[in-house]
């Protein structure tokens, strides 16, 4: 919910106090030197960043962020301040965050009140559920499909964003669990050939 | 009987809505004693334990922990003051590797103070842990995920939870429930030794027999109010213990 709420509260901020631009915006920032440099580094801050989660994830310390999130109670039971630990974990995710919107910006080259436009906000969360929560593939899944499939509703005009919530609807409705999860349950229902020793 | 109590419980009341869960619970527990409590279902015992470990904030009375008021402070707090919990339902992660359960206290600042500013190899220390708790270190019982392990092995692995902060305080609520005779037969001289080493421990526990075999005193709740208290002989000889509670005669032997 912060998520979405937090924006919304920030487009106030801009619009009152005129940090930022105010209304117009931070135009003509410098670009990258080129198209290709700009794709390369993003594929390659999101590798990276993946590879960096999952060497987390699987440490102690993302055993306890990942204990936090199944099961609060049990986790302070064992002496650990969980607010902390979360307030680390949202610092994490924040600073991806604004690597990846430092990326967007100077491929833009601007930087406006429309980045925190509703469309932007949602789609992390709907990567995730789309995708397949509680995994880093499924998010990444998600992503994959989510942002082209946005960007090829683009020639509908007025009515991408209706067709873009109504996938998403049938999708929740169809793909509870996310793509991931379904995908990773029908590879185990395949029959295969095991050898028995 | 000498020194202040570790734990000193005053006046302490707490409700939810109309009904009243605790009410006016007052005791002292001396360093290394043994203190069971008992009541019928609904008497306000795991809500008395949900109070002294922070996880209820009490509507009034306070608690002191060796002199300290922790009334209200956050669970986690109290239990890096040491004050450990067992849970009546427990509260594991299925999902990982029984021995991976006990990583979560290990992460915690008080194990480091206790290790001298370090946390070392949390995975070694772990198993030493289970090990002592009865899984045997060269079977495959502590590696196995924790929701294939039998419901007494998930009890003792809660336990071993709790004892992995080395508390001071260990606080069982209802740890031999749905154990098998013989599980709750190999966990009681743990419980004991530990009590011999100068763990203070309180328990609760529907058991009546084997509670009453280790506890120095019992104390009796019911409606949220302490009914009787002392020793097991004494409690049971209470008219009103025995109408509440038993209904029935407990033979001590």
């Amino acid at each position: 919910m912060i998520t979405l709420m937090l924006p919304l509260l920030l487009i106030k901020v801009i619009d009152a106090t005129g940090v930022f631009g105010g209304t117009h915006g931070l135009p003509s920032l410098s670009p990258f030197p080129s198209d290709i440099i700009a794709t390369y580094l993003a594929v390659a801050g999101f590798l990276c960043c993946l590879f960096i989660f999952r060497r987390v994830i699987n440490s102690d310390y993302g055993l306890v962020l990942r204990a936090i999130r199944d099961d609060d109670r049990a986790v302070m039971s064992g002496a650990i301040n969980i607010y902390w630990r979360k307030i680390q974990a949202v610092f994490i995710s924040a600073c991806v965050g604004a690597f990846a919107g430092a990326l967007m910006t100077h491929h833009y080259q601007f930087l406006g009140m429309s980045a925190f436009a509703m469309d932007y906000s949602i789609l992390p969360v709907a990567a995730v559920a789309f995708g397949g929560p509680g995994t880093f593939a499924g998010a990444a899944l998600g992503s994959m499909v989510l942002v082209p499939l946005s960007e090829a509703l683009r020639a509908l005009g007025g009515l991408r964003m209706a067709i873009y919530c109504g996938i998403l609807i049938l999708s929740i409705i169809g793909l509870p669990e996310g793509i991931f999860h379904f995908m990773s349950r029908k590879y185990h229902q395949f029959e295969r050939v095991v050898e028995v020793k | 009987m000498e020194g202040e109590p570790v734990l000193k419980v005053s006046h302490l009341k707490k409700s939810f809505g109309g009904v009243l869960a605790v009410y006016d619970v007052s005791f002292e527990l001396e360093r290394g004693e043994f203190l069971g409590i008992i009541g019928p279902n609904g008497s306000g015992k795991t809500t008395l334990v949900n109070l002294i470990t922070g996880f209820v904030k009490p509507d009034s009375g306070q608690i002191l922990f060796r002199g300290r008021n922790i009334t209200g402070r956050m669970p986690y707090t109290i239990a890096g003051l040491g004050i450990s919990r067992t849970f009546q339902m427990v509260r594991l992660f299925y999902n990982l590797p029984a021995y991976k359960n006990l990583i979560i206290p290990l992460c915690s600042s008080r194990f480091k103070k206790m290790r001298g500013g370090r946390y070392g190899e949390r995975d070694d220390v772990a198993i030493d842990l289970l090990d002592d708790m009865g899984f045997e270190r060269d079977s495959q019982v502590p590696y196995k995920v924790a929701g294939s392990l039998p419901h007494g092995y998930l009890k003792r692995l809660d336990l071993a939870r709790a004892l992995a902060l080395r508390p001071e305080i260990l606080i069982l609520d209802e740890l031999f429930s749905g154990m098998s005779m013989s599980e709750v037969a190999s966990t009681l001289p743990l419980i004991e030794k530990f009590n011999e080493e100068g763990l203070t421990i309180i328990m609760i526990e529907h058991r009546l027999k084997e509670l009453f075999r280790v506890v120095d005193r019992v104390m009796v709740l019911n409606f949220g109010m302490t009914l009787a208290s002392g020793t097991p002989e004494e409690v049971m000889e209470s008219e009103e213990v025995k109408k509440a509670y038993l209904g029935i005669h407990i033979d001590l032997d």
